[in-house]
């Protein structure tokens, strides 16, 4: 009885098994990308102001251009039949601006987002890349970057100081200004705070501030190093570098600076500290076996495992916000560069390879990485995508420029 | 009543005897009567046959051609390695004519000339007569090769003979396939690495898409929104199918992806 069950079993289940789903495969190659056409910016009302348009269609074309999904071009360089299209208009009255940006899809015949912004003409850049955000958004599901903040320590002023710009290298302005050093800021996820390391008293000791109101406490001034201060996702906790017990060890402080756990425990040095997006572990570089190389842990200090085996001089690494990769710059003939690998040790990839170039940090949509450059001379801040490409200078003034970060919007 | 035969059984001894010079007899009167039958297997000859693959030029190959003054004979399959003929076959000795056997091919027959020339004539005469029809059949030769490459290459496409690509042939769905790939190649955008998208298309009796319906999205919406412009493009000058409708699931991805 169970051998005739099973043989009808098998008999019903057959054709199923047999027959597997056909589908017609429709493969394309990827030889270009898209046009997206910008088209030449018009007043709403008023006279008309040259000088806003061609700014606007300069800042659109430098973000949506970096971003590298779309070909930007202008409305007399676009091939018929452009599938996207960008148009603004502007108002100018006096010191007010008021500026309205609209997407069309041509091919689907339909407005895809329009947004109007209003504000002081020096706002002007600031809008144009609140609309650059929104049309990645609305194209990928995922906002831009482009009104993050980059904070960064310079020696413009003859110390080094933290300043803070927009992402393409424009509106600098100081943070901080002791006379002392003043080093590896790191924004909060609200990106409204920042942690840094000053020697302001003498010591390096840790400090959190907020940008707007400019209100600064000490929070981490133990004998010793605290140093390299980084929030946890969540924005609660923040690791830090303290050698307060001998050497150079991991640690947790809450925001107020109160002590929370110490996560490494071992003769060698361990800093760099740096939150996987979940907020569950952290990449960290040890020279427990005898040269700098990355490490991950889990947050509470245990399951340590190391990440990195090429290169014998592995140092500041930062996880993407997408959990994927994790940059780093690795020592080599000539100077350092900037590498990613994924967490799990595979796809270790070189991303620059001229002058030398350190402290990668990823943009808030790990699209991009900022990083500082020696390959025109004094160090400045670039940025390049994801994966090595569009390597562009956005430090503007002389510098020398160094240890940035990317925020959040704001 | 019962009948009893007289005792004349000789045993199975006897039996066995009688058996024996029975057979032994009929057997000798079979083999010197030449009554046996003769065992003649029947061997089929071996055949050998080349066997080429021709490429199929149209849907008319295999018909007769019409003979041609430039190609009398069905013209062997084209060497692509070697479209010229092989020198050796063609090309006649470098030294003074020396006759040739009877039977061979173009080079002899060329050779076979010089054996008809008058007595008179010289040896140089003879080679530069040699030289001379040897190029000429090298040159038609060549030429005909030629012909026949450039015939293969006009005509040696798939699909319907003369058409263009754009009209609607008895595979539908090859077509239908065509015309979207060439849409999203000019649309392709995507934000990850391999992006994959299913879909259900549904083509009306008039040519229209009536329904495109993704039945598992890709995840990237870049890719997403690509596939949706390359249908909508695509969508615009589509051939209505021989059938009625064409309905099918689509499945969208960037070449150099391997599919499952």
């Amino acid at each position: 009885m169970i051998k005739k069950l099973l043989l009808i079993s098998i008999l019903l289940l057959l054709p199923g098994l047999c027959s597997g789903q056909t589908y017609l495969d429709i493969a394309a190659p990827v030889s270009g990308k898209p046009q997206l056409v910008l088209a030449p910016s018009t007043t709403l009302s008023g006279p008309a102001s040259p000088e806003v348009a061609k700014e606007l269609s300069e800042l659109f074309s430098l973000d949506l251009g970096l971003a590298g999904l779309f070909d930007v071009t202008t409305a007399g360089q676009a091939a018929p039949g452009a599938p996207l299209l960008l148009k603004s208009a502007y108002a100018v009255n006096g010191n007010s601006l008021v500026i309205e940006c609209r997407l069309f899809d041509q091919v689907l015949n339909r407005e895809l987002t329009a947004k109007r912004y209003s504000g002081s003409i020096k706002e002007l850049r600031r809008m144009g890349h609140a609309f650059s955000d929104e049309v990645l958004r609305v194209l990928t599901g995922q906002k831009g970057p482009f009104t993050g903040k980059i904070a960064y320590a310079t020696k413009v002023s003859g110390n080094k100081e933290i300043f803070v710009m927009d992402y393409d290298g424009f509106h600098p302005q100081r943070l901080t200004n002791n006379g002392s050093i003043n080093i590896n800021p790191d924004f909060s996820p609200s990106g409204r705070e920042i942690v840094y390391t000053s020697y302001k008293k003498g010591n390096p000791d840790l400090y959190r501030r907020e940008i707007y109101t400019g209100a600064e406490a000490r929070i981490s001034a133990r004998p010793g190093i605290n140093a390299q201060g980084t929030f946890s996702p969540d924005g609660s906790k923040i690791a830090e570098v303290m050698s307060k017990d001998g050497n150079a060890e991991i640690y947790l402080i809450s925001r107020d600076g109160r002590e929370l756990a110490r996560l490494t425990r071992t003769p060698a040095i361990d800093v760099s500290p740096a939150w996987s997006p979940d907020g569950k572990r952290l990449v960290f570089v040890s020279d427990r076996l005898g040269k700098p190389q990355l490490f991950i842990m889990d947050s509470d200090g245990g399951n340590v495992r190391r990440l990195t085996t090429e290169g014998s001089y592995n140092v500041t690494p930062r996880w993407s916000p997408k959990g994927d990769r994790i940059a780093y710059a690795r020592q080599v003939p000539g100077g350092f560069q900037i590498f990613a690998i994924n967490p799990d040790g595979t796809q270790d990839t070189q991303l620059t390879t001229s002058g030398s170039n350190e402290h990668p940090r990823w943009s808030p949509d790990g699209r991009f990485i900022v990083f500082s450059s020696t390959r025109n001379g004094a160090e400045a801040i670039y940025l390049m995508r994801a994966d090595g490409s569009a390597q562009t200078r956005i430090s503007r003034g002389r510098g020398p420029d160094s240890h940035p970060t990317w925020s959040n919007g704001w | 009543m019962t009948q009893r035969f007289p005792n004349r059984y000789p045993g199975p001894g006897g039996m066995f005897a009688i058996s024996f010079v029975l057979h032994l007899a009929v057997g000798l009167l079979m083999l010197f009567g030449d009554l046996l039958p003769i065992f003649q297997p029947q061997e089929q000859p071996v055949t050998y046959v080349d066997m080429v693959t021709l490429p199929v030029a149209s849907p008319q190959s295999g018909m007769p051609a019409p003979a041609t003054p430039e190609a009398p004979r069905t013209p062997a399959p084209p060497a692509p390695a070697a479209p010229k003929p092989p020198p050796a076959a063609m090309a006649l000795p470098a030294s003074k004519p020396t006759p040739t056997s009877k039977g061979k091919t173009a080079a002899p027959s060329a050779n076979a000339k010089p054996q008809q020339t008058a007595p008179g004539e010289t040896q140089e005469d003879a080679r530069a007569f040699n030289d001379r029809i040897a190029k000429l059949e090298r040159q038609a030769e060549d030429r005909r090769q030629a012909e026949v490459m450039a015939r293969l290459r006009k005509t040696a496409r798939t699909g319907m003979p003369g058409a263009r690509g754009t009209q609607a042939g008895s595979d539908y769905a090859s077509y239908i396939q065509s015309r979207l790939k060439d849409a999203l190649t000019r649309e392709m955008a995507k934000e990850t690495r391999s992006p994959l998208l299913i879909a259900i298309i549904t083509i009306g009796a008039d040519g229209k898409v009536a329904e495109f319906r993704v039945t598992k999205p890709s995840g990237d919406r870049v890719f997403d929104d690509a596939v949706t412009r390359a249908v909508t493009l695509a969508g615009r000058s589509l051939k209505p199918p021989p059938s009625g409708q064409f309905r099918y699931e689509l499945r969208f991805r960037p070449e150099e992806v391997t599919a499952k």
